[in-house]
């Protein structure tokens, strides 16, 4: 593997070198793959908003502003691809927010060990609520696209919002 | 970072195992870890992101269709038509531009000047789709003609598609020019017969010519004889009266006859 | 006979000029060599083997059809490939729109399976990095592949390459040595050059022309051959019509051997100068 950083690779896109692009892909793709196939159940859509994320790049890598991790930016937009092609199909079902599995009895003595009780508090949350505490915190997503992303309104996902918090502070607390 | 995540915990995520609370941390971490992005890569399906990546290679050089091949599209012109035409040089939104333009300064005048405006623009309007065709198809506008003749899609026919789309394109903007013309109701049509008719004589001569120099040949023809008919007659407009609008409809069957007849031409070089 | 290229005395007369004067020739599966020099007709025969110049007389027959004919031209040019001795290219098209644009006017309708052979050929010539630049961007080595990408479309069974490596580096012409030879399975391919290596290191059979007259017609070993007894390496140039120094410091000489020459083995280079004779003499001393 090239020792090219990200920064380089991106620089080398934006000067029109696809071979970076494909250096770029091989490095990101299969993350943004799996990341975005967990909150979407439709591979072809996965697999559709990854080359539109990659087209994207290649087009505008120029106008990345060079601050934060690349691969962080091209998460940014993944999700937002993967969101706009949710948006287009129109309303659908909720999804089945089935993709976390609820830990081993052994696992949750451990979660104990390596995090305290933060990582039992997530996963002991509902799945919707789990959903929505992962579209806003860890996609940094706002409440409109989290609610795109999920197929649920706005105003869902801030009532849902809050009822996490509350129980997570509940739990932590006690 | 330091600290990497455990193999084992990165197969489950692959497989979509991995309970909530690590799975945030793996995504958390993989986007800027270079060696936990190489360690997940190998547990995605290799042939997947293989065919993603071809669709990526490829609408990378796809060319990206321009506002008219996406117009024609949406006309129900099939692709490769729609392609053809759009790399016309006259059929490019600058050079339609022009001649919409070309027309106002024209229907201006004939709402200024009246009979010698009217005659002015009914003299211009025919002569705008025949400069559309002088460079809408041919050695002089293709560089790669040599390479064009040789296919089997046929220089005639090519020609013929971007002489009708182009003709199409610039009467409709003269018919929008002329209806802004007042009170000359039989004026609206006074330059379409001449318009068809120096187009198809232009094509005609083109046979023997080519087309660049045998719309120019028409053009000065066509200019001379307006005037000329204006001085014999004392009439700006004698030259659109029912004798003129005969004599181009014989120049446009003159022009298809020939077309026809010597439609060989188009389809090989005549010089070295 | 099948042969995919068959002229029968054809002449081809540009105003007073004879550019063809009456040439007889089969041409068939494999890489034929058209060697000449300049003005030689070599161009005027590519053309019409492309089918874009009628022949003013004789028959001209191409894979088995009358070009003449409309219908039967389509259907030549359907397995037709050529690439002119000056491709034209639109210089504001990337090299993908210009394949692609050649591809359409080769009636592939369906967008993507167009596509899908655009890449393809360009690939095959080694230009799948750089199919997104503009043509302008490109070297001239990248415009001649592109060039041949074209002709390749649809792999044809006819191609017509006219000098299609002038102005090639030798890497660039190694390269193009490669896509060809492997393109001429099962194919027939015309191909004119200057280049003798082009020749000997291609071409199954070679046709000389001069003055519009095919002057050989034989394998290049053949070509070779005619040279046998005629070339001579000596220490002091003398006598002989054609004789240069080489690098070691000898003198090389065709024909009538100088005082203390020693025979040497011929190359196709030294056949092909010797049959040009004195039109050689005449472009060596200009």
């Amino acid at each position: 593997m090239s020792a090219d950083s990200d920064r380089d690779l991106l620089a080398a896109v934006a000067a029109g070198d696809r071979r970076a692009l494909r250096a770029l892909y091989d490095r990101h793709a299969p993350w943004l793959t799996l990341r975005l196939q967990r909150r979407c159940g439709d591979p072809d859509r996965v697999d559709d908003a990854v080359q539109d994320t990659f087209l994207a790049v290649w087009r505008g890598a120029a106008r990345w502003d060079g601050t934060g991790e690349v691969g962080a930016w091209i998460w940014g937009i993944g999700i937002r691809r993967l969101i706009d092609s949710l948006r287009r199909q129109g309303p659908r079902e909720p999804l089945p927010a089935s993709s976390a599995v609820a830990p081993s009895a052994e696992e949750a003595v451990l979660e104990g060990v390596e995090y305290g009780d933060l990582a039992g508090t997530l996963n002991r949350l509902s799945p919707e609520l789990r959903a929505v505490v992962q579209a806003t915190i860890l996609d940094d997503l706002t409440t409109k696209e989290a609610g795109r992303l999920l197929g649920i309104p706005a105003g869902t996902v801030k009532t849902r919002m809050l009822r996490a918090r509350a129980q997570m502070r509940e739990e932590l607390l006690s | 970072m330091s600290v990497h995540l455990e193999h084992e915990w990165l197969e489950r995520y692959a497989r979509g195992e991995l309970d909530q609370a690590r799975s945030f941390s793996v995504e958390a971490h993989l986007p800027a870890c270079e060696p936990c992005r190489a360690a997940i890569a190998g547990l995605v399906d290799a042939g997947r992101l293989s065919r993603t990546w071809d669709a990526i290679d490829l609408a990378i050089d796809a060319p990206v269709p321009g506002p008219v091949e996406r117009l024609l599209r949406r006309a129900g012109v099939p692709e490769p038509t729609a392609r053809l035409l759009a790399l016309t040089p006259s059929l490019r939104p600058s050079w339609l531009l022009a001649v919409a333009v070309v027309l106002a300064f024209g229907a201006v005048a004939a709402d200024w000047r009246g009979e010698t405006g009217l005659m002015a623009f009914l003299l211009v309007a025919p002569l705008l789709p025949l400069a559309g065709v002088a460079v809408a198809y041919g050695p002089h506008v293709d560089p790669a003609h040599e390479v064009a003749v040789a296919a089997p899609a046929g220089t005639l026919r090519v020609l013929l598609l971007r002489t009708v789309a182009v003709v199409v394109a610039t009467t409709t903007l003269a018919a929008v020019a002329a209806a802004t013309l007042p009170g000359f109701e039989w004026t609206a049509a006074a330059w379409l017969v001449p318009s068809l008719g120096l187009t198809l004589a232009a094509l005609g001569l083109a046979t023997s010519t080519g087309a660049a120099a045998a719309c120019a040949v028409v053009a000065a023809t066509w200019v001379c004889a307006v005037l000329a008919a204006w001085r014999v007659g004392d009439d700006p407009l004698t030259a659109f009266g029912s004798f003129g609008q005969l004599a181009c409809l014989l120049a446009a069957l003159a022009g298809a006859a020939l077309v026809i007849a010597r439609r060989d031409t188009f389809e090989t070089r005549s010089q070295a | 006979m099948n042969d995919a290229i068959r002229l029968d005395g054809v002449t081809k007369a540009y105003g007073g000029t004879l550019a063809l004067a009456g040439v007889t020739l089969d041409v068939g599966e494999g890489i034929t060599g058209l060697l000449g020099p300049n003005g030689a007709g070599k161009t005027t025969l590519m053309r019409m083997a492309a089918t874009v110049l009628a022949p003013s007389g004789g028959s001209l027959r191409l894979l088995g059809r009358d070009p003449r004919d409309l219908a039967a031209r389509v259907e030549i040019r359907r397995r037709l490939g050529y690439m002119p001795q000056e491709p034209g290219m639109h210089r504001h098209f990337t090299a993908f729109e210009f394949v692609d644009y050649i591809a359409t006017l080769k009636e592939w309708t369906a967008r993507d399976g167009r596509h899908e052979e655009v890449r393809r050929v360009l690939r095959a010539v080694g230009l799948g990095d750089v199919a997104h630049r503009r043509i302008r961007a490109l070297s001239g080595g990248m415009r001649r592949r592109v060039a041949l990408a074209q002709a390749m479309l649809g792999s044809p069974e006819l191609l017509v390459l006219d000098e299609p490596t002038a102005g090639l580096d030798p890497q660039q012409r190694l390269r193009f040595r490669e896509v060809v030879s492997e393109l001429a399975e099962e194919r027939t391919v015309l191909l004119s050059t200057h280049q003798t290596e082009d020749v000997a290191a291609l071409c199954r059979r070679v046709v000389a022309l001069r003055e519009g007259s095919v002057t050989f017609d034989g394998t290049p070993r053949e070509l070779a051959e005619l040279a046998r007894g005629h070339v001579w390496t000596a220490d002091r140039r003398e006598g002989a019509a054609l004789s240069w120094r080489t690098g070691d410091g000898a003198h090389r000489h065709i024909g009538d051997p100088p005082r203390g020459a020693r025979l040497v083995e011929p190359t196709l280079e030294d056949g092909y100068l010797l049959l040009l004779g004195e039109t050689a003499t005449m472009e060596m001393a200009a």
